[in-house]
């Protein structure tokens, strides 16, 4: 066998970067803690699945169509997305999950020597790409659990490029209103770009929640995140898309790759938009079994974190990652927050009334 | 803080006229890296035996290649050489070489070489070349004695990563406050090492101040391997409601999106914030007064619990299964057993060596790994060390292997520490009466 110096080919960002392991499959999951039935409340998909036109596309698809490639951009889908949002289809791009579409953004406008700035307790995506295509990310911490716009404006400098807002936060669930995110926005003053993440929007019940679609005719600057992974249930295809003006999505799409999302993504996703039934019908479950467990932990005495979202936070008397495999063990997989820096906490996926009763069951039995 | 750590390698045919080619670049490499001209002395006596052996016991045709690593507190030689039957039992602490014989003269170097640096590994994997490693420290003076201080109250205090005055102080605030044999790392009394350990990177420590910017307790952490976190404290020179909390959350905060799965805690004061740990086990510690001294072993996981694979002797299944599942860690056991396989003739282990404790760590299966274990017993016994540990890593198969010989010769399993190695790593202490 030949020896490879593999320290010389690989760069020193790289090296320092450690690389997220995900969780094994279910099947495996059950076999190590030897459960029979399992909850999954730890990625906050939507336990009723896709919308109801979206199971018929999946349910007929032409296996024939499998060995065509897909729309390249997402011709169709983008046309419908631009009809409902009420922009021009060549200021979306879709990828392949969001994740992708972060990657787009950062390597459109980063070179060497640049920085990104964003939470230190938010999804760890924004940071997780900055630093392994070799930028800064400056972690700024929350404020009340909320993102702290002055902290995070002190700061940029001349290289910072990107700002990035999770609104409403995962896992803290608090949000920016209109307000706030135009204050922002005009601090910022088109030196940056500013990246809204919404991948939770059709979860908010608030009428404050900015309306950023609209904002961006103002603000050239502001780009807007969405995905088909959480209220549409398609997180299995892994779709999402970004949305902003033409001048920035042209300079985004130099760094997008194409034909990166799969047929069936793009024509499920299409006819999940227009489904306003399975939207209130997910937003009904979220309201009644977030309500069922503000119950049980003030009956437990734990505190807790519940706003915006499909989800909640828990902040436990003992390590989080003890009780997960203890939950585990019962059959309800949560997410510890440990990895949001946020030791002792879970995160918990609101689901059907079944799987909270088996939530809160286990944690009785653990605590 | 961290500072370039940089390294010199040199690649040689294993031919003696090259010896003083490597004994300058040893000597010249740590002398660049600041080790003082003693240290960078035994270094160097250490590769050229090492060096002299590989060019006795190999083919001419081999080269090796020596790499001088700055680790700053300390110089690392790795020799990288194809892999080979060499016999490297005089690595043991314990070697049994006979002097009048001159067949075993060749070995004394080897034995020279070991005792003249203070770590030495061997990697040795299929399919890999061999790596022969060796770690000498530098010397740094030792902290003079601290008179006693009161830990007072205070009202605010804050965290932030310290700077190397801030480190120096807390060490000597530490040795003046907490004044419990044992309750300190042995490295904080020297505080220029401690300094050049967080400058080298390898470890890392958070400091929290009081209203007057006066160090009021702090956290020490490093990477154990690749997989574990091993943290210090935390450690309280005032009285400040919620510091022991903020201070540790402070460390997972700061090593929770690593590639680390847990964190281990075997200082004693992780009682201090029970909340966020789980409790391993409990190591007793013996003294020479026949009085002993419970030290309990915390862990954290950072994250959720990937599962793994685990390689055991029959003997220890029971041990094994009833310890995961009291812990709550899914794995999967894995019997192994001696099918007659062929072994090397001679085991190596390595030693750890404290003044009242030792671990003895398996680097070469060998023949004789009953033997060799009952060589270090008798010479750890005469040295009077009353702890003497075996550590085995569950994540090889072959140390798993050992373990009829260990349980035979009194060594009982006593602590899990997951992650710590290739897989978890077993703990077994010596208990004379024990022995079957």
């Amino acid at each position: 066998m030949i020896s490879v110096a593999f320290d010389n080919l690989v760069p020193s960002y790289i090296n320092k970067f450690d690389a997220y392991i995900p969780s094994k499959p279910d099947p495996e999951l059950k076999k190590m803690f030897g459960c029979t039935t399992l909850y999954r409340l730890n990625n906050n998909e939507n336990p009723l699945g896709p919308p109801r036109a979206s199971r018929e596309i999946l349910r007929g698809f032409n296996p024939a169509q499998a060995a065509i490639y897909p729309s390249g951009d997402s011709y169709y889908l983008r046309e419908k997305l631009a009809e409902t949002h009420g922009v021009h289809p060549d200021q979306i791009l879709v990828g392949n999950g969001a994740n992708e579409v972060i990657t787009f953004v950062i390597n459109a406008f980063c070179e060497a020597g640049d920085n990104i700035i964003t939470a230190d307790k938010t999804f760890a995506v924004y940071e997780w790409v900055a630093i392994f295509s070799g930028y800064e990310a400056r972690l700024v911490p929350l404020r009340d659990y909320a993102f702290d716009d002055e902290a995070m404006l002190r700061q940029v400098d001349r290289r910072s490029k990107i700002l990035f807002v999770c609104n409403p936060n995962n896992p803290t669930g608090t949000y920016w209103n209109q307000d706030k995110l135009v204050r922002f926005l005009d601090r910022v003053d088109g030196r940056q770009i500013v990246v809204v993440d919404e991948a939770y929007c059709e979860f908010v019940e608030q009428d404050d929640f900015p309306d950023s679609l609209a904002l961006m005719k103002r603000y050239p600057n502001l780009v807007i995140f969405r995905t088909f992974s959480k209220m549409y249930g398609l997180a299995g295809l892994r779709i999402g898309y970004l949305v902003g003006s033409m001048d920035v999505v042209n300079i985004i799409r130099k760094a997008c790759v194409v034909y990166s999302v799969n047929t069936l993504a793009q024509e499920a996703a299409i006819l999940a938009i227009d489904d306003r039934e399975h939207v209130e019908r997910t937003r009904r479950l979220v309201k009644l079994e977030k309500a069922y467990l503000r119950r049980a932990f003030d009956r437990l005495g734990l505190s807790y974190v519940i706003n915006e979202g499909n989800f909640v936070m828990l902040k436990l008397p003992i390590s989080d990652t003890l009780a997960y495999r203890k939950l585990m063990t019962r059959g309800v997989m949560v997410r510890t927050m440990t990895g949001f820096r946020f030791p002792n906490y879970i995160r918990i996926t609101i689901a059907q009334h079944e799987a909270m009763e088996a939530f809160i069951k286990g944690l009785e039995h653990i605590l | 803080m961290q500072v370039q750590r940089g390294e010199i390698a040199v690649e040689l045919d294993l031919l003696a006229h090259n010896l003083p080619v490597v004994m300058n670049v040893v000597e010249q490499s740590a002398l660049v890296f600041g080790m003082p001209g003693r240290d960078a002395l035994a270094l160097t006596l250490a590769a050229e035996e090492v060096f002299n052996y590989l060019c006795v016991q190999t083919d001419v045709k081999e080269s090796v290649r020596a790499v001088c690593k700055n680790g700053i507190y300390y110089v690392q030689i790795d020799f990288i050489f194809p892999r080979s039957n060499l016999d490297l039992r005089a690595f043991n602490l314990a070697a049994d070489l006979d002097l009048e014989d001159d067949s075993q003269l060749e070995e004394m170097g080897l034995l020279i070489a070991a005792r003249s640096v203070d770590r030495l590994f061997i990697s040795d994997e299929p399919g890999q070349l061999m790596i022969l490693t060796l770690y000498k420290e530098k010397s740094y003076p030792a902290m003079e004695d601290q008179a006693p201080r009161t830990v007072e109250e205070r009202t605010r205090f804050f965290i932030k990563p310290p700077d190397n005055e801030d480190l120096k102080s807390f060490c000597q605030l530490a040795a003046a406050s907490l004044t419990e044999a044992g309750e300190l790392p042995p490295f904080m009394s020297y505080p220029g090492k401690f300094v050049d350990m967080i400058r080298s990177g390898e470890y890392d420590a958070a400091l929290a101040f009081d209203e007057r910017q006066a160090v009021a307790g702090g956290i020490v952490w490093r990477a154990r391997a690749r997989k574990t976190v091993e943290v210090y404290g935390p450690y309280l020179l005032a009285k400040a409601e919620g510091m022991p909390e903020a201070l540790i959350e402070y460390c997972l905060e700061q090593t929770g999106r690593s590639e680390a799965v847990g964190v281990i805690n075997r200082s004693g004061a992780a009682d201090l914030g029970k909340q966020y740990f789980e409790e391993l086990g409990t190591v007793v510690n013996y003294q020479a007064d026949g009085m002993s001294r419970k030290t309990t072993a915390y862990y954290r996981q950072l994250c959720e619990d990937p599962g793994q694979r685990i390689w055991t002797h029959i003997d220890l299944l029971p041990y094994l299964q009833s310890e995961y599942q009291r812990l709550f860690l899914p794995r999967d056991l894995r019997v192994v057993s001696n099918m007659g396989e062929q072994s090397n003739r001679h085991s190596v282990f390595s030693a750890e060596l404290g003044s009242k404790q030792a671990i003895l760590r398996p680097l070469l299966s060998g023949e004789d790994t009953a033997a060799n274990l009952t060589r270090h017993l008798q010479l750890l016994s005469r040295e009077k060390i009353m702890n003497i540990f075996f550590e085995i890593d569950l994540g090889v198969a072959w140390h798993a292997g050992m373990v009829p010989a260990l349980l035979e010769r009194g060594f009982k399993p006593c602590l899990i520490l997951p992650y710590a190695g290739q897989g978890d790593l077993l703990l077994m202490q010596f208990r004379a009466g024990d022995a079957q």
